[in-house]
């Protein structure tokens, strides 16, 4: 039986991350087509040089029809006003504006451009009340995209 | 494998395609630019090569293209009426053939030059047969008379 759509699709993925990786982006674990955890440093000259972080990625079957669930994982979660404390990240193409043409690495490029025009340091106004209630899936959460300019 | 184009330029294979705008059912986008999609706005694209299908595929058909009109200059529809049944040459219409008859049948005998491969229409070749019957019998009387 041929292989399923995601299963083509990751390794393709894998072999291209594997390739020429963005920049800042390197694979940690990527031993099956379920969960690959990446590390992103921060870009040089933004507010997050120097800074490392783990990306942890949960593919389901109908990986690219749905997105990933993306989380940051480990004990560095970057503060940023999208970013919960608990790794949730406030990010419309990886909910109900997602489409299948992204990839890893885009979503990657993404959350690298998300923490680049970053301005100032500071934690969601709402962080402590959602850490407390939300979902280990962020994809149960109701998000609500009001703010482009970070 | 069945290439489809987006009426925004995009290109993708229909079994992909289509199975993004059902999961997406309520507003099917495209992929990769997000403007509006579905089933009856995608194009085919059809190459040289033989189409390989997979009969294990359950993918729906591929959508039909579209055949819009040919636009048509109203200007020479004479043409049209001329077809090799007609056989009058200019020289032998009399003078007072020049009638709009006359006229007729000169834009229809210019017509079957060149013009053998054009279509016609029941109704084109309705016209042309009452105009060649109405000349012999305009021909028949002048021999009689």
């Amino acid at each position: 039986m041929a292989k399923p759509m995601f299963a083509r699709r990751l390794s393709k993925e894998l072999k291209d991350l594997a390739m020429n990786a963005p920049a800042g982006v390197n694979i940690i674990d990527a031993n099956d087509f379920k969960v690959w955890k990446l590390g992103l440093a921060g870009a040089p000259g933004t507010l997050y040089d120097g800074e490392k972080f783990q990306l942890e990625f949960n593919f389901g079957p109908n990986y690219p029809l749905e997105s990933p669930q993306v989380l940051f994982v480990g004990d560095n979660i970057p503060v940023h006003p999208h970013i919960y404390s608990n790794g949730h990240i406030c990010l419309d193409v990886l909910y109900n504006h997602w489409s299948p043409v992204q990839t890893v690495a885009s979503i990657c490029l993404s959350l690298q451009s998300m923490l680049s025009s970053c301005t100032s340091k500071e934690p969601p106004p709402d962080n402590a009340t959602y850490v407390k209630t939300a979902r280990a899936n962020p994809k149960h959460t109701a998000w609500a995209f009001h703010d482009d300019t970070v | 494998m069945s290439p489809v184009l987006t009426l925004c330029g995009h290109l993708f294979c229909w079994a992909c395609l289509h199975q993004w705008l059902e999961a997406q059912h309520q507003n099917p986008t495209c992929p990769v630019c997000k403007a509006g999609c579905a089933q009856d706005k995608v194009i085919p694209i059809y190459g040289r090569g033989k189409e390989q299908l997979d009969p294990r595929s359950t993918t729906p058909k591929r959508p039909a293209g579209q055949r819009p009109e040919p636009f048509r200059n109203p200007n020479q529809t004479g043409f049209a009426l001329g077809t090799g049944q007609v056989t009058f040459t200019g020289t032998m219409l009399p003078p007072f053939m020049f009638t709009p008859f006359g006229i007729q049948y000169g834009a229809t005998y210019s017509g079957t030059i060149g013009g053998n491969g054009a279509v016609q229409t029941p109704m084109q070749a309705y016209v042309s047969r009452m105009f060649f019957m109405l000349g012999t019998l305009i021909l028949v009387g002048i021999l009689l008379y």
